[in-house]
């Protein structure tokens, strides 16, 4: 059961970082710092 | 003012399922970034729209919102440093706009004047990209600034053929603060909130 609820995690949030690391996305005035991996 | 951030609560749950899935740095970042972002998605969604209902400027407010979101979506515009600042000085700038909304009467003339300056700075100044994610090519911000304009005159479009006042007045309102964030104005704004250290407590 946690693996599930992990991968369903796992998967939002990588939709969510494919939207979210558009340049001028995020609609309203505030963007996480991206991880220095990802720089 | 301390808060529990969710910049921790992502990075600790990125860390329990990058552990339970053996995935590698890059991709626990990903996941790590996706997931600050949908929280903080999730909360504004939630919290947004319960603001402007006890402020009595529920639909006022929430067109203002949806339209600057889409024009800021190919615009850009400046970030606050922290997400409790952000969901504050929204949440305020929103209300404010939807009260107004409410109770003015723009007039031809100071509708025209408004959708011409806030044209004149999508023209000049769209897109503004952060600097941690700029936009890489000309051709990307090209594009970005054809859709900015694309978008604004849509907005307009449908601003001027609506016939209920307050709406009217929410997009046009909403347009032009979204527009004023892209001149740099707002750092100076911006400066005295980030100065209020409205920042989050790490939790292990």
């Amino acid at each position: 059961m946690k693996k599930h609820i992990y991968s369903f995690i796992a998967a939002l949030s990588m939709l969510s970082f494919f939207i979210g690391i558009h340049p001028t996305c995020v609609s309203i005035g505030y963007q996480p710092e991206l991880p220095d991996e990802l720089k | 003012m301390n808060l529990i951030s969710i910049h921790s609560i992502a990075t600790n749950l990125s860390n329990a399922i990058a552990r339970e899935f053996n995935y590698d740095n890059v991709k626990r970042a990903k996941i790590n970034y996706g997931l600050e972002a949908f929280i903080g998605a999730i909360i504004k969604t939630l919290f947004l729209p319960v603001v402007f209902w006890g402020f009595g400027v529920f639909k006022q407010s929430l067109i203002a919102l949806i339209t600057s979101a889409i024009l800021r979506y190919a615009s850009g515009g400046m970030h606050l440093k922290t997400f409790i600042g952000c969901l504050f000085v929204s949440a305020a700038v929103l209300v404010s706009a939807g009260m107004l909304a409410k109770v003015i009467i723009i007039n031809d003339y100071v509708y025209y004047i408004l959708n011409f300056i806030s044209f004149l700075i999508i023209i000049v100044k769209s897109p503004v990209d952060p600097p941690e994610k700029p936009i890489k090519t000309m051709q990307k911000r090209y594009v970005m600034k054809f859709l900015s304009v694309l978008i604004l005159l849509s907005l307009i479009y449908i601003s001027s053929i609506t016939t209920e006042n307050d709406v009217k007045n929410s997009i046009v309102l909403a347009i032009y603060i979204q527009t004023l964030t892209l001149t740099g104005w707002d750092k100076t704004f911006y400066k005295y909130i980030n100065r209020f250290k409205l920042k989050a407590k790490e939790v292990s």
